[in-house]
């Protein structure tokens, strides 16, 4: 079950995991709109749902307010809106092997991303160190930048780019149904001839 | 002050509990009071290893049990008057543990030793965690091989996570051939891996293994090069500043005939 359901100030919150998709929350939500705390007659509780860094389009939305029309379980009493921040944070922990990361903001990362470690993320981020793990994009519209990547693996809109290596800098990107791995090959004659 | 320091590694077989003993023995040679505690339940090494197996009367088990006493089970060696061994016991399994309890025992042993040694289990399930539990300090031991450092790395972040924030690398079986011909990833590509400081090399000798089965740890065989590796390693513990042991080659006759 992915979703997490409390009572808050006479309401029902609830919580849907941020690494589970969409489609997958729904079915839950279905299986869970069943359950005999919500079968009780003229009893409607109100629900919030609590989507963490997720942006839902409005499709996403349509199918949820269409699964609740469906159901007549409970009324639907508001979501997160994720408030646009145009600020860059900045990370510089080491991940190693085993260990997760959830980026939801547009972030510059300077620690080193070891083999066996994945990275989640919602929005660009900008490695500035080697990166030998996984990096998976969360939606379609996530930028991976970085310069150092050893065998590392790519994961946009559920394609793989297995074992990227590439010492220039290097932009990845979901476009047209593949991932697209952009060197930038001039960036580094320029920097030359700028350093001759 | 005492300073307890776990021994771990993440994979199995990359020489934790010979890196124990012998550090164990390389301390007490300074005249520190030491005491090796075997974390390894149900599948105790160190006694065996040490030679001291005839002479554990009481375990672990006793003590929780309130059989003996925590004094009555450690087994002095006598080959090194200030070296000590807490062992484990085949019987006792986690989930019967407490880790309060050990907590309570570490800082008890605390009082009377300079340094406990904890030989970790393999793995980083229930045992490792106990272990890393009692301590803020570690040496993770490593093989040059990539799993040995990929298990490595796992366990460093592990640990971070559970506060041990002292960590030393040690590299164990290290064959500067081997390095040298490019089989397997270097110092530096470890270094890189890890970024933990490097405490000390151990090199391959098969000398280690038979010194094991016979229960004489390596570092009472002063003709052994092994030795001055982990009077480094102690040094280096100690906060001085010395460079790592060369490895001086057999000459050939010796190498020929032993």
């Amino acid at each position: 079950m992915n979703i997490e359901v409390k009572g808050i100030n006479g309401r029902l919150v609830m919580k849907v995991q941020e690494n589970c998709s969409y489609h997958q929350f729904l079915e839950d939500l279905d299986r869970l709109l069943d359950q005999s705390l919500f079968l009780q007659k003229g009893y409607y509780p109100r629900a919030f749902f609590d989507f963490g860094c997720r942006e839902l389009s409005d499709d996403e939305l349509q199918q949820l307010l269409i699964l609740l029309n469906q159901k007549e379980r409970v009324l639907f009493d508001g979501m997160t809106i994720l408030e646009q921040s145009h600020h860059v944070q900045i990370k510089k922990e080491q991940l190693h092997n085993g260990e997760e990361m959830f980026i939801h903001h547009e972030t510059l990362f300077l620690g080193i991303v070891n083999a066996g470690s994945y990275v989640y993320c919602y929005q660009d981020v900008y490695f500035l160190n080697m990166v030998k793990g996984t990096i998976i994009a969360m939606n379609e519209d996530v930028k991976i930048y970085g310069h150092d990547f050893q065998k590392a693996q790519i994961v946009i809109n559920q394609q793989c780019l297995h074992d990227l290596t590439t010492s220039a800098l290097t932009s990845i990107y979901y476009k047209d149904n593949q991932i697209i791995v952009a060197k930038e090959e001039k960036y580094v004659s320029n920097n030359c001839d700028y350093v001759r | 002050m005492c300073r307890t320091i776990v021994i771990t590694s993440g994979k199995g077989g990359v020489g934790k509990s010979s890196v124990t003993i012998n550090l164990g023995y390389a301390l007490a040679h300074t005249n520190k009071k030491v005491c090796l505690i075997d974390a390894d339940f149900g599948l105790k090494n160190l006694d065996v290893m040490l030679g001291l197996e005839n002479r554990v009367i009481y375990d672990l088990k006793d003590v929780i049990s309130n059989k003996c006493s925590l004094q009555q089970i450690l087994v002095k060696d006598k080959r090194m008057p200030s070296l000590y061994l807490l062992p484990a016991c085949k019987a006792l399994s986690f989930e019967n543990l407490n880790i309060d309890y050990m907590i309570k025992m570490v800082e008890q042993l605390r009082k009377d030793f300079d340094y406990i040694l904890i030989d970790s289990p393999a793995g980083i399930e229930k045992g490792f965690q106990y272990a890393s539990g009692l301590s803020q300090e570690a040496i993770v031991v490593v093989n040059l091989d990539t799993v040995s450092l990929r298990d490595a790395d796992r366990v460093v972040g592990l640990l971070l996570k559970q506060g041990v924030d002292q960590l030393h690398m040690l590299v164990n079986k290290y064959n500067e051939s081997d390095v040298l011909k490019g089989r397997c990833p270097s110092l530096e590509e470890a270094y890189d891996i890890l970024s933990i400081p490097l405490i000390g090399i151990v090199f391959d000798e098969h000398d280690m293994i038979e010194a094991n089965n016979k229960g004489m740890p390596i570092y009472m065989n002063k003709k052994e090069n092994l030795y001055r590796c982990f009077d480094r390693i102690v040094k280096r513990l100690e906060g001085q500043e010395v460079p790592f042991q060369k490895n001086k080659r057999k000459a050939l006759l010796e190498r020929l005939f032993g």
